[in-house]
């Protein structure tokens, strides 16, 4: 732990920009999440980089461009496995002003590691069937593919001493103002006015069914403590789930020099975080002399649906040694299923609560209600261009541009209305996420060197940063600065053939736990690697 | 001179297969139209010396072994038996007892036919075999559909071995992700859609059979398959859901939309949930009718009240405060903690000054009361709640 000065005016800043509200943070972050897929494909595909636009005959080409598909001569069914090592590098920071006016940043750095097998990879293809008697129409490919477009498994932890503020402060803000009625479940927030029930189902709402904070008069805005400690504070966040999809594609050749293919592809993702926060003040001094010994909130978030697109794409060769790909993969119409469960437990030392004997506090609990939600959300489109050269059968230099504008996502059919009786809530989060993103270039380059049967590759990838203006309250997992480099072998014969990948991507995570007015809100730094080491198996039949 | 025919016959079909397979790319990644032509002029080359050669034309069953393809024939191939016979044993056709037999099966004429290409063509058996593998995993998966809601629309055999009792495996593949365990669902809801309909998932049915011949065979598979590959097993009930009604997933929506996108009523329309009322609020409004007072002007609070002011509870200075009797904006307070001059400074002048944090109170971040903060000197000002239209907004979570 070590201490960092900072200048005056960035507490200042940070403070202005820690005020934002969370509420539909979660939808817009998930907007980007799901926009932004890996390039996906084979362990070949990816060792290099996940290049595939202007490249055909490997199943890959069902997710990218359909029109590689046409480059098959034979059938060909393949599996591939993946072992994935994710690790996250955080240093948690407090920040409080010093004698001076300056920001003290209080650093705190801790590490995270997790693992999973998963099989991200499947295809059938039917190619075999091309000859030149219908030329110029040599035939075509009809394959179906499953790729995993995102792996959600990982996640982080931190601990650090807070001076300065505790969650229970956060509480405090988002509750004063509104009388005790936001926390009352038996409002409807679709048939009643602003302000009440709003804070159901929130940590607030747990916090003052925790006796963590209480209105100070039964009719009044405010809102009282009794925890003044300095909180240890520490949680542990992981994630888990994963994007894939399947894609029906059809792939035509047209005299081995121009190749087009369309498809279907079915989309479904899970995403579910798993949080567990702690703050523990056993030791410190309170204005309610040590009544209170700690706080345990448990969050789980679980979205799940599914989602169609298309895809169209078009391969020129106009020489053998040198080959134009084009795609396009429209918007993917996702229907998601948002579910949010929270407990929150907290120790008291026997405390009076109401210094009346009326109610003692030792070992109290609450939980959120059961309340999932349904939306729709609507991806952007993908534009890729790819081109590859070829020398002659010793190996190949490849490499594609895709372009994305992250501001076109869009969200729709709210099962509820989330935010206020006047503002709609597609309306708001469809607006922040056309302020929060922007268009994006992602480029993909890739080479392949052959011997004989065997292949080297190597390939390096860089997905362009998608904020136009960057939260500090955002979820960790839509990463920025996100780049990879991977490399593989692979060995081929007529009747089999193997490759494998492995690909380290490293990307940047920020993390707020709470929002807080003063001095700033705590917050995390992530550096996340993740390392995958993908098997493609595959038997032409 | 007969057997340095067939000698040379062999030699030209082996060179001429060679150049074929060193030729033919099998990495279609790499494959040209210079492959292809290659290609074809291979197996145009094979073909030429199969068939147009005169040592060919005399080549006998028994000099070439070669695999058996039941579809093919000497018609077909344009090739007429009764020449060839007697082109073999002279003009009387009838005398070759060899020609006549009943035993007799065509073996050599399908050794270079252009579909072969792609070594399926290695023996008469692996070829039979494969089918066998093909049509019991394509039978496995169809058969299975009616049960399974559409059960697997494909089948592959995946290897094959052996004409007499032959082993074939198949799988069946369904990307519907229609899965083997909902066949109660299916039975029961004609839709069989309830939000699965665009669940793709994986459904796998090996099968294993054994076969005669090239034209039956019998086969048992067992199903396996999960519905959404992250979803497990559960999934796969939630058919049973949506016919049953469950809310949060369709429920009775999926009869009347066979895509299953059967969410619940939109923004503005939602049903009212049934739910208790705040016990919390209860416990608060049966203390304040007692004391009438708050806790802290009652003073009876156990060490919430103290000997301090309303304003402390809304101050987060508090926290930092381990002596609360103490006077704000000492350094004895710093001692031990990371802070805090700045609003030491501002003391009652920006936070407490405020009524009573309602500069805080402000959650309205999209059209609500707007706010602004200054620190330091300045302390802060802190902008107005708006509680009315525009105030409050739902959240889920801290995120």
């Amino acid at each position: 732990m070590y201490v960092r000065k900072y200048r005056h005016l960035l507490g200042v800043i940070g403070l202005l920009v820690s005020l934002q509200s969370n509420a539909q943070n979660y939808f817009i972050e998930q907007a980007l999440l799901l926009s932004r897929p890996n390039s996906g494909g084979s362990a070949r595909i990816q060792a290099m980089g996940g290049a595939q636009i202007a490249l055909g005959g490997d199943f890959s080409s069902g997710l990218s461009n359909p029109a590689g598909l046409g480059m098959y001569n034979r059938n060909e069914i393949t599996l591939t496995p993946t072992f994935t090592f994710q690790n996250a590098n955080s240093t948690y920071t407090t920040l409080d002003f010093d004698q001076n006016n300056n920001v003290f940043a209080t650093d705190n750095s801790s590490s995270f590691s997790s693992s999973n097998l998963s099989l991200p990879g499947f295809s059938i293809a039917f190619g075999a069937n091309k000859n030149t008697d219908k030329a110029p129409f040599f035939g075509g490919t009809f394959a179906i593919t499953l790729n995993r477009l995102n792996d959600f498994n990982g996640g982080f932890e931190y601990s650090g001493q807070n001076n300065s503020s505790s969650i229970v402060d956060y509480f405090l803000e988002v509750s004063n103002g509104f009388t005790k009625d936001q926390f009352d479940p038996t409002f409807d927030p679709n048939r009643n006015a602003a302000g009440k029930g709003d804070n159901v189902n929130t940590p607030a709402f747990l916090g003052y069914e925790n006796y963590l904070l209480g209105p100070t008069t039964a009719t009044g805005t405010d809102y009282f403590t009794d925890i003044t400690g300095k909180p240890l504070q520490s949680e542990t966040v992981k994630t888990s789930g994963a994007q894939n999809q399947w894609n029906i594609s059809y792939g035509a050749n047209f005299s081995d020099k121009i190749f087009l293919g369309a498809g279907l592809g079915i989309a479904s993702m899970r995403y579910a975080y798993d949080k567990t926060y702690k703050e523990n003040f056993q030791g410190q001094q309170m204005n309610c002399n040590g009544c209170f010994n700690n706080l345990s909130l448990k969050e789980t978030r679980t979205t799940t649906g599914t989602g169609v697109n298309l895809s169209l794409g078009a391969i020129v060769k106009p020489v053998d040694f040198i080959q134009f790909g084009v795609s396009y993969i429209t918007p993917t119409a996702y229907q998601l299923n948002d579910s949010y469960n929270a407990t929150m437990n907290t120790s008291w030392n026997n405390f009076d609560y109401f210094g009346n004997g009326s109610r003692f506090l030792k070992d109290e609990s609450s939980k959120t209600i059961e309340d999932p939600v349904t939306y729709g959300l609507s991806t952007p489109g993908r534009f890729s261009l790819g081109t590859a050269i070829f020398l002659a059968k010793r190996g190949f230099i490849t490499a594609d541009v895709e372009m994305v504008n992250y501001s076109n996502a869009t969200t729709n059919n709210f099962s509820e209305q989330f935010y206020s009786l006047t503002i709609d809530a597609k309306s708001e989060v469809n607006n922040r996420v056309s302020s929060r993103f922007k268009s994006a270039t992602n480029i993909r380059i890739g080479a392949e060197y052959r011997i004989k049967k065997f292949r080297l590759r190597a390939g390096y990838n860089l997905m362009g940063d998608p904020y136009l203006r960057k939260p500090t309250d955002r979820i960790n997992y839509s990463l920025t600065n996100v780049s990879s480099i991977s490399s593989g072998v692979g060995y081929r014969n007529a009747k089999f053939f193997v490759d494998v990948a492995v690909i380290n991507t490293q990307g940047d995570g920020y993390y707020v736990p709470y929002s807080v007015a003063s001095p700033i809100s705590p917050y995390l730094n992530n550096s996340n690697s993740t390392t995958r080491i993908m098997f493609t198996v595959g038997f032409p039949f | 001179m007969k057997t340095k025919e067939i000698f040379l016959i062999i030699l030209v079909l082996a060179v001429g297969s060679n150049v074929w397979a060193q030729s033919t790319e099998d990495d279609d990644m790499y494959f040209s139209s210079k492959d292809r032509a290659a290609m074809n002029a291979a197996h145009s080359n094979s073909k030429q010396a199969l068939y147009s050669s005169e040592s060919a034309q005399r080549v006998t069953q028994t000099e070439i072994t070669s695999t058996i393809n039941p579809t093919d024939s000497y018609s077909a191939r344009n090739v007429n038996p009764e020449y060839i016979s007697g082109a073999r044993v002279g003009t009387d056709a009838t005398a070759s007892n060899q020609y006549f037999s009943p035993n007799y099966q065509p073996r050599s004429v399908n050794q270079n036919l252009p579909s072969n290409f792609n070594n399926n063509n290695n023996c008469f058996s692996c070829y039979n075999g494969f089918n066998n593998g093909f049509n019991n995993g394509f039978n496995n998966g169809f058969a299975n559909s009616w049960g399974n809601r559409f059960g697997s629309p494909f089948g592959m055999g995946m290897m094959g071995m052996g004409g007499m009792g032959g082993m074939g495996m198949g799988m069946g593949m369904d990307p519907w992700g229609y899965n083997d365990f909902a066949m109660m669902n299916s039975g029961m809801n004609p839709w069989m859609m309830g939000n699965n309909f665009f669940q793709p998932g994986l459904s796998f049915g090996f099968g294993s059979g054994m076969g005669w011949g090239n034209s039956f065979g019998w086969g048992s598979g067992m199903g396996m398959g999960w519905g959404n590959p992250f979803m497990g097993f559960g999934n796969n009930f939630y058919g049973m859901n949506s016919f049953y009604g469950n809310p949060f997933y369709g429920g009775f929506n999926s009869f009347n939309n066979p895509f299953g996108f059967g969410s619940r009523a939109n923004a503005g329309v939602s049903a009212d949930r049934p739910r208790p009322g705040s016990a919390r609020n209860q416990e608060v409004d049966r203390y304040y009718s007692t004391n009438g007072i708050r806790p802290t002007e009652s003073g009876n609070s156990g060490g919430r009240v103290a000997n301090t002011t309303d304003q402390q509870y809304y101050n987060r200075t508090w926290r930092n405060d381990n002596q609360p009797s103490l006077s704000r904006g000492t350094d004895a307070w710093n001692n031990t903690r990371t802070y805090q001059r700045g609003y030491n400074n501002n003391t009652n002048s920006g936070w407490n000054s405020n009524n009573n944090n309602s500069n805080w109170g402000g959650r309205s971040d999209f059209g609500g009361g707007s706010r602004s903060f200054g620190t330091g000197g300045g302390g802060s000002s802190g902008g107005g709640v708006s509680p009315g239209g525009g105030g409050g907004g739902s959240r889920r979570g801290r995120d």
